[in-house]
């Protein structure tokens, strides 16, 4: 055939040409990835977790509080009360938190050590203190960024 | 016969000719590769935080379920809420002024199941971009539309758990 | 008819050639391009300075809230400032939302080669936009 060297070097260089391009934009891709900031030390999900929890605390043990403000029961039906509705509303978020975090890939541990609720009624008011403990973890194949929680939170409201 | 196959021949070759360059013109943006900024990310995390303190939970509680496309330059953006916020000012002065564009979406759980929502859609956002995301707690005593559209989850005082995931870039 | 066939070889030759020349000249300003998506060291160093600055200024347990007052300390007293941040190269800027100009402290920054870092802060009533410019 006439031209065939030719026409051999045209594929050829063709062959090339998608060749280069196809390894250029595979490399692109590679590059794009490496360069995204990524956060490895999970240190910011363990600070949002906290901020999460201490303002969960304070929120819930204000409102709950304020739902007793009305009724006029002993102390210990105060106590026992409040510190079964923040108890409740506590785990159920530590849960929710973790299977959301979970969902993204990453392991997050909220435990929650330690719960002391003291209510009691004043002639104007009620007060009911918390001191509450959380344990937060966060794994990730090797790395482990922890911090214990200790939310020390009083809320009084008047009757 | 031969002068036919001739210009088949030349035919095909004028063919394949055209779409190799075709190929190569469309793959020249490729050698303008996007600068990234770690200021970026900074930043991004940054915003959110102070938006999480000051107007997220508000926002949500309501919103009516419309999804906001085009962000806070959108002309629309009041039409999904059933009260004012100041989310619009100040995505718009953080967000949209230092030409960033963002997707904010909302996932609840209902019945153990988690559904996803869009809240603001500003498009399909290229691999690059920066997304965290922020959990916003509502409870049985706050009120607002967002009620209408997300179920009590929970047993407890804790009414749904939300998490709200943004995911911004550069335009 | 056509008798001499050879031009069309030649043709075909400087074609291949073409595209073979176009692919090296791609790859070669793919290459020249990929440098810009490393970070300049001057990002980074503002990017870590503003980190320093902001946590001097912090208060409170959400993450980028701040004192007012050591914020007009940092603003009026630059010894304080050059202090935090343990360099003279440094510029601090701040200005509220809608872009006026709170305060500044350090020196005037050049023109060129700036790294530029920008932060969000905020207390109970305003909200401020830090810029740190370091050369």
């Amino acid at each position: 055939m006439e031209g065939l060297k030719g026409q051999l070097m045209l594929l050829s260089g063709l062959i090339m040409l998608f060749g280069c391009i196809t390894l250029t934009m595979v490399l692109n891709e590679y590059i794009q990835a490496l360069s995204i900031p990524m956060d490895i030390s999970g240190k910011y999900i363990v600070l949002d977790v906290e901020n999460l929890v201490r303002k969960s605390i304070e929120d819930s043990l204000e409102n709950v509080t304020r739902l007793m403000a009305t009724l006029n029961v002993t102390n210990e039906t105060l106590t026992d009360y409040i510190s079964s509705n923040v108890s409740q509303i506590l785990q159920d978020l530590a849960n929710a938190t973790e299977t959301y975090y979970r969902m993204e890939g990453r392991y997050v541990n909220v435990d929650i050590d330690k719960i002391d609720i003291v209510a009691y009624n004043e002639s104007e008011r009620i007060v009911a203190n918390a001191n509450i403990t959380v344990l937060i973890t966060y794994k990730d194949e090797g790395l482990e960024a922890r911090t214990v929680v200790n939310v020390n939170s009083t809320s009084e409201v008047v009757k | 016969m031969k002068g036919q196959t001739f210009t088949l021949e030349a035919i095909l070759t004028a063919f394949i000719i055209l779409v190799t360059l075709y190929y190569l013109i469309i793959s020249f943006p490729l050698t303008n590769l996007q600068k990234v900024h770690i200021t970026d990310d900074v930043y991004v995390r940054d915003v959110f935080n102070f938006l999480e303190n000051k107007t997220l939970k508000e926002s949500i509680l309501c919103w009516n379920g419309k999804v906001v496309y085009g962000g806070a330059s959108a002309d629309d953006f009041n039409e999904s809420f059933n009260c004012s916020t100041e989310l619009k000012y100040y995505l718009k002065k953080l967000l949209d002024d230092k030409r960033f564009a963002y997707n904010i979406y909302v996932t609840y759980s209902s019945n153990g199941s988690l559904r996803e929502l869009k809240f603001v859609y500003d498009g399909s956002p290229p691999p690059n971009a920066i997304s965290l995301s922020k959990i916003v707690v509502i409870y049985d005593w706050d009120n607002g539309s967002i009620k209408s559209i997300v179920p009590d989850d929970f047993d407890s005082y804790l009414y749904n758990v939300l998490y709200v995931k943004v995911v911004v870039w550069r335009v | 008819m056509i008798r001499n066939r050879s031009g069309q070889f030649k043709l075909d030759y400087l074609i291949a050639l073409g595209f073979f020349i176009m692919c090296i000249v791609f790859v070669y300003f793919y290459s020249m391009n990929v440098s810009s998506l490393r970070y300049t060291d001057k990002e980074y160093m503002a990017c870590a300075i503003s980190e320093v600055i902001v946590n001097y200024l912090h208060e409170g347990c959400e993450p980028n809230s701040i004192n007012e007052t050591k914020l007009e300390i940092i603003l009026t007293n630059p010894d304080v400032f050059y202090d935090v941040v343990n360099s003279y190269d440094v510029n601090l800027t701040v200005r509220d939302l809608s872009g006026n100009l709170v305060g500044s402290v350090g020196k005037v920054y050049p023109s060129s080669d700036v790294g530029y870092c920008e932060r969000v802060v905020f207390n109970s009533s305003n909200v401020y936009i830090l810029e740190v410019r370091v050369w």
